[in-house]
């Protein structure tokens, strides 16, 4: 557990210092104020429009950065070496991967938790509600998102170069919801084996927008958070995929040539 | 990675500038309605065109599907276009509304059109669609569905606007919706529409109406400047309308007109029948007449212009 | 050499790059000890094999056949991982970390608690040349800082072997010489040392015994002793007379005559005083004599050219 630990404060130390992810904020903070200052009629209750925007750049922001970082761990300590002189002392390579892996979610925590502060300090200088039963789902569930993105972007990482990776990743998770509606439409056009197909892929392939709470947490007042079961049930969905890439990762790695 | 830090920066303050640059200002109303290829051109200097080029186009239409899922509360609902394949393949019934024309919306039935995620019954998914169906928006399309505020509809007509402003549709609902609680404002969006879009009757159409509901004041009193600006909207809407409208245009056959929809076409005669209604009000019976008759000619028989006539008719 | 259990023991080990017909062979079946307290040099050309042998020792790489065990064990068993130090070939670490957090972090995962790593890590800073560079962020630092601090992480947990690869890389003049004191408290203190390095006269300093690898084969393996010893050379030029006959000790060294000047290399000490005598006694004119020690890169690229000439013909 030591070593764990040992290793993910590094990554964690890293992606805490690294000035993009306050880039990132910056930009997402600027995008933000520029919609808001587009001139809406001067009328009231555009909490909606607000909190989608805020949440569709948040969410974009934090996946990117959980994209990026996870992808490029391993890459990187190829690069620059660095890797020996971690793998020459007394750690397995399952605590290797482990450690890395818990300093992208911790960095990704960060990252989310900064987010949501900037989020809920504009929620409430604009004077506006937060469904906060909602809203701590949502970002319990963008944290279970953001494992699964994080674990299937480090496992690509391994089996392709590290722009594959990114990119991937990426457009699994923004196209997540074109394509689950996208299997939903054509699934009754297609052959026996076509339909096997489409179910193979959404059982082997993570859905992602099943963690969207985003939806939920902008028409807000009007739904009710979810039940613990739904998100026991989510729970256990990332967890299973997380565990299959981490799963996968090692098997790459274990006999891998460093 | 230096480097990298300098390029963020970069792309917010290139993400940014069509928004600030691209802002217009509602009340900028230029005379240029008539002069098309000024309004084609003001409107191609823009950051926003520059920069976004005919992507500008499908964000606005993307923007479009966005207000349709905020007027359900976020539940996202087939879009009406899908409805003829799904009628092909027996998922919706065609259901001719008696008493309505037999357009695309009339192509399924509007109080339960079927949701972009299935219901169980007929999803494959499993687990992964229950999921879905208990995390993202959803209501069983059985059920009669809410419609939310059009005031939160605001902003993304706005947005489709700046995004592109030769969307007619996005002036002219978001212009409908903002006229209950902000009719001033709705009209300056109006006139910003109609420089942007010369050519669009729809605009001056509302525009004609919301002046005429502003010309009226509280106290029964009517604003004259209100009511010449009124006069005027309509008469430019029914100019345009009139010389935009294809000859020989057959209702029953719109597929054969493709540049005027059917959308069009019912905009066009309630432009014309509001015209006759404020002729009736604020001119003369005589002249509310003479107009009904001679657009219900324009469009080769009109049911409702030909009964008002002749109610007008037999008025005292 | 010491009768210990050996440190480090590779055995016909074989290392390829590559699959199906763009196989290339790395390491053909070398073998070789290090035996406890020793220091050993591992010199080659570039490409010969160096950094694939020692990245296998180190459990890095997957033999195609072959050993290599690290204190009698494999080399990636933890066991014997708690008792080495690494330096690998120019390493750029952590940027976004300052010197003692990497020192914190890779001695942590050696096994030192916090209160020690507290107590070593600045004199070890101190050691490297890095004093009062502790809480500098490692982007901030120079190629040799970046050596300097990747040879703190190898002795920070005062391993009993330490394997550099490409020891010297990156370090200037100032460096090297802080280094080579650094390696020979580390020899004096009973360590077992085995390295690579481009800077032959580094492995002469501080080597007991040297390893020479070329095209993934052992060429020489002798202690230095051994390897100096027929580098030191003597040239005597003579003329020598019509009638007088060479010396038997002088022609058994090849001798190169131009017209009655002959020129001969005697390869030590005792034969080079027996020559002189016997030229003198057979009447040669000896015109100059000088000591022609070679060094070890000397003799390091003529063997490196002597095995390509080999190759080619």
């Amino acid at each position: 557990m030591n070593a764990i630990r040992l290793i993910a404060k590094g990554v964690l130390i890293e992606g805490v210092r690294r000035r993009e992810i306050y880039a990132v904020v910056l930009v997402s903070v600027l995008l933000i104020g520029a919609v808001l200052t587009v001139d809406f009629f001067d009328i009231e209750g555009i909490e909606k429009f607000y909190r989608e925007v805020a949440l569709l750049v948040m969410s974009f922001a934090t996946a990117a950065t959980a994209v990026v970082l996870a992808a490029r761990q391993l890459p990187r300590e190829f690069e620059n070496r660095t890797i020996y002189p971690m793998m020459a002392r007394p750690v397995s390579r399952l605590q290797f991967l482990l450690g890395k892996l818990s300093g992208v979610l911790l960095a990704t925590l960060f990252c989310l938790a900064i987010f949501m502060a900037v989020y809920v300090a504009g929620t409430l200088w604009l004077g506006h509600r937060i469904p906060w039963a909602l809203f701590g789902q949502y970002v319990f569930l963008q944290l279970l998102m953001m494992t699964i993105v994080a674990t299937m972007s480090f496992w690509l990482s391994m089996v392709l170069n590290l722009d594959a990776a990114i990119s991937i990743a990426a457009v699994l998770y923004l196209s997540a919801s074109v394509l689950s509606s996208l299997v939903t439409y054509i699934f009754p056009d297609l052959t026996t084996v076509g339909r096997y197909l489409l179910t193979a892929f959404v059982y082997l392939v993570p859905q992602l927008q099943i963690f969207d709470l985003s939806a939920k947490a902008t028409h807000g007042t009007d739904w009710p958070p979810l039940s613990l079961a739904t998100m026991a049930m989510l729970t256990a969905y990332a967890a299973v995929y997380s565990s299959g890439f981490v799963g996968l990762s090692l098997l790459a790695f274990r006999r891998r040539s460093l | 990675m230096n480097g990298a830090y300098w390029r963020i920066p970069s792309l917010a303050a290139f993400l940014l500038l069509p928004l600030l640059a691209g802002r217009v200002r509602p009340n900028d109303y230029e005379a240029s309605r008539r002069d098309s290829q000024t309004a084609i051109e003001r409107r191609n200097r823009t950051a926003i065109a520059a920069i976004l080029g005919g992507v500008r186009t499908s964000m606005a239409d993307m923007m479009f599907v966005k207000t349709e899922v905020y007027m359900h509360n976020g539940v996202a609902y087939m879009p009406h276009l899908n409805m003829d394949a799904l009628s092909q393949r027996g998922e919706v019934v065609a259901d001719d509304h008696d008493g309505h024309d037999d357009h695309d919306e009339e192509a399924y039935d509007p109080e339960f059109p079927p949701t972009v995620i299935p219901t169980a019954g007929k999803d494959f998914r499993g687990i992964v669609g229950e999921l879905e169906r208990r995390v993202r928006p959803w209501d069983d399309p059985d059920r009669p569905h809410i419609h939310t505020s059009g005031i939160e509809l605001l902003p993304w007509y706005r947005m489709m606007t700046i995004s592109d402003p030769t969307n007619v549709r996005a002036y002219q609902i978001g212009a409908w919706w903002l006229k209950g609680p902000k009719p001033e404002e709705a009209l300056g969006f109006l006139k910003e529409g109609i420089a942007n879009n010369p050519r669009a009757f729809q605009l001056p159409y509302l525009a004609g109406q919301i002046a005429a509901k502003l010309a009226k004041g509280e106290n029964g009193e009517t604003d004259s400047a209100r009511t010449a600006e009124a006069w005027e909207f309509f008469d430019a809407a029914t100019a345009l309308m009139m010389k935009e409208r294809p000859e020989g245009y057959d209702r029953d056959h719109p597929e054969n007109f493709p540049g005027w929809s059917e959308y069009k076409e019912e905009d066009a005669r309630g432009a014309v029948r509001f015209a006759v209604y404020f002729e009736r009000d604020h001119g003369s019976r005589d002249a509310a007449i003479e107009k009904a008759v001679r657009y219900s000619e324009f469009f080769g028989g009109d049911g409702v212009l030909d009964r008002l006539a002749r109610r007008l008719e037999n008025e005292d | 050499m010491s009768s210990a259990a050996p440190v480090i023991e590779v055995r016909d080990l074989v290392v390829e790059y590559g699959r199906g017909r763009k196989v290339h062979r790395a390491v053909d079946g070398i073998g070789f000890e290090v035996r406890p307290g020793e220091c050993v040099g591992f010199i080659g050309a570039n490409g010969a094999g160096k950094s694939t042998t020692m990245k296998t020792m180190m459990g890095f790489l997957f033999p195609v056949s072959g050993t290599a065990r690290l204190f009698g064990r494999d080399a990636r068993d933890k066991e014997s991982r708690r008792r080495i130090g690494y330096l690998p070939e120019v390493a750029l670490y952590y940027p976004f970390m300052k010197a003692r957090e990497l020192l914190e972090l890779y001695g942590g995962l050696s096994g030192l608690s916090k209160a020690e790593l507290r107590r070593r890590i600045p004199p070890l800073l101190e050691k490297v040349g890095l004093g009062g560079k502790g809480e500098v962020l490692l982007k901030n630092f120079s190629k040799g800082m970046q050596q300097r601090v990747g040879i703190a992480q190898a002795i920070i947990a005062e391993p009993e072997l330490l394997v550099f690869d490409e020891l010297s890389s990156g370090l200037d003049p100032v460096g090297r010489h802080d280094l080579r004191n650094v390696l020979l408290e580390l020899k004096n203190a009973g360590r077992t040392i085995f390295f690579s390095s481009h800077e032959l006269t580094e492995v002469e300093s501080l080597c007991d015994r040297v390893i020479m690898i070329h095209r993934g084969r052992i060429v020489t393996e002798a202690t230095v002793e051994e390897l100096m010893k027929p580098l030191n050379a003597y040239e005597i030029v003579f003329h020598l007379p019509d009638a007088a006959e060479l010396p038997a000790c002088v022609k058994q060294c090849g001798p190169k005559a131009e017209g009655r000047l002959h020129t001969v290399t005697i390869p030590d000490v005792t034969a080079y005083s027996r020559a002189i005598s016997e030229l003198a006694s057979a009447g040669a004119k000896i015109q100059s004599t000088a000591s022609k020690t070679r060094s070890l890169e000397d003799y390091f690229i003529d063997l490196v050219r002597s095995t390509e000439r080999e190759a080619v013909s």
